[in-house]
């Protein structure tokens, strides 16, 4: 009903197709909104997988983030927010709050 | 009444113990009324079968042809129902799609270097199988290389024997018989069927998603051939002739949404089934 199958001209099997453009959009709902409720929960469920995870996103922000923005959260004083550039701001300590 | 049902067994296996081998399995189903069972409607509908002519053009629904062509419908001379020993109910005609006889044509050249080879057919469920079962049966009854040819049909857990104009219901055991007959043309037609041994032309059609047929063609070492799924063209053809009560451009709605599938889009009822049902199931990767 999804899928569709295509054939050459003798008539063999060459792919599957989606059965139209219709459930094309239907399946990418679906499958989008899935898997980022997936990533969401496995990022945020904590544990050594989580923690691998964010160590790896953190340094690849490092690495290649540039001037994306980095919220951090302090456990000091009564300013809960900073925003860093994330590489070019590296040498100060501190960015804008 | 035991002994009624069991004796042509006993008999036969006696015979061929004997040496009495040549007797062939077709004339121990004309002997024995216990192991086969004329139907006389099947049989009526095979005899209709074979004597019409009538295709009738989308061009002209009124006028009548006497050859095969892509885009005609075949019907009774008298319209009554065709031969139908499927799930498929009640079949008035039969639009001929154009891969249905590009696949005869195939199927003939292949029958004529393999006489007694394996064949495999298969679609995306809703293309058309069913129907092409039955233009089969038109073609094996009009062709030579096919129409001398005892045909054995397997639906599910019935097997149908056609011999000379007349249709039986026969046994599982009869059949394996009749199946090793390098005569027969051995029809298969999916769901369920779990092929007997044969050493005869053998045709299986099945769903993709079928187990008995995937397991079937991969021993046999076929390569299976598909119908293509129904393009606007052949829908729209086929909605002139046969589907005049659903409106045009319901058509072409059900065409955006399922695509090329005739089962659903002329699906007789208003509300079509689910699409976002089966994409919300958890298997509906074996709903291809």
């Amino acid at each position: 009903m999804l899928l569709h199958i295509a054939i050459d001209d003798w008539m063999h099997f060459k792919h599957v197709v989606l059965a139209s453009h219709h459930v094309g959009i239907l399946l990418f709902s679906k499958y989008y909104q899935e898997t980022l409720d997936n990533l969401k929960s496995l990022l945020g469920a904590g544990g050594a997988l989580a923690g691998h995870l964010f160590e790896c996103y953190i340094h690849f922000l490092f690495e290649y983030g540039h001037t994306d923005p980095l919220r951090c959260r302090s456990l000091e004083g009564l300013h809960p927010f900073y925003t860093f550039k994330t590489r070019s701001d590296a040498s100060s300590p501190r960015g804008q709050c | 009444m035991a002994l009624d049902t069991t004796f042509p067994f006993a008999l036969y296996e006696t015979m061929m113990w004997i040496g009495l081998g040549s007797l062939s399995a077709v004339s121990m189903v004309d002997n024995s009324s216990s192991l086969q069972q004329e139907k006389p409607l099947y049989t009526s509908q095979w005899i209709a079968l074979k004597n019409s002519s009538q295709f009738v053009s989308s061009a002209n629904p009124e006028s009548q042809q006497h050859e095969v062509r892509a885009g005609c419908l075949l019907r009774l001379d008298n319209f009554s129902p065709m031969l139908s020993m499927s799930d498929a109910g009640e079949i008035s005609s039969i639009f001929i799609r154009e891969c249905y006889l590009t696949w005869f044509k195939l199927f003939l050249l292949a029958v004529e270097q393999q006489p007694h080879g394996r064949f495999a057919l298969s679609s995306t469920p809703g293309c058309g199988k069913t129907f092409a079962t039955n233009f089969i049966f038109k073609m094996a009854a009009s062709e030579d290389l096919l129409r001398v040819k005892p045909i054995l049909y397997h639906f599910g857990k019935a097997f149908y024997h056609f011999h000379e104009n007349r249709v039986f219901s026969v046994t599982p055991k009869i059949a394996m018989d009749i199946a090793i007959q390098p005569e027969t043309f051995y029809i298969v037609d999916g769901h369920d069927a779990t092929p007997v041994h044969s050493k005869c032309l053998t045709l299986f059609i099945a769903s993709p998603c079928n187990n008995n047929f995937k397991d079937w063609y991969y021993h046999a070492q076929v390569m299976p051939l598909y119908f293509p799924p129904w393009s606007i063209e052949e829908l729209l053809r086929c909605h002139e002739l046969c589907y005049q009560m659903i409106d045009k451009a319901t058509v072409a709605t059900r065409f955006k949404e399922y695509g090329g599938v005739a089962h659903y889009v002329f699906w007789p009822h208003e509300e079509t089934p689910s699409l976002e049902g089966v994409i919300m199931d958890s298997d509906a990767q074996r709903s291809i």
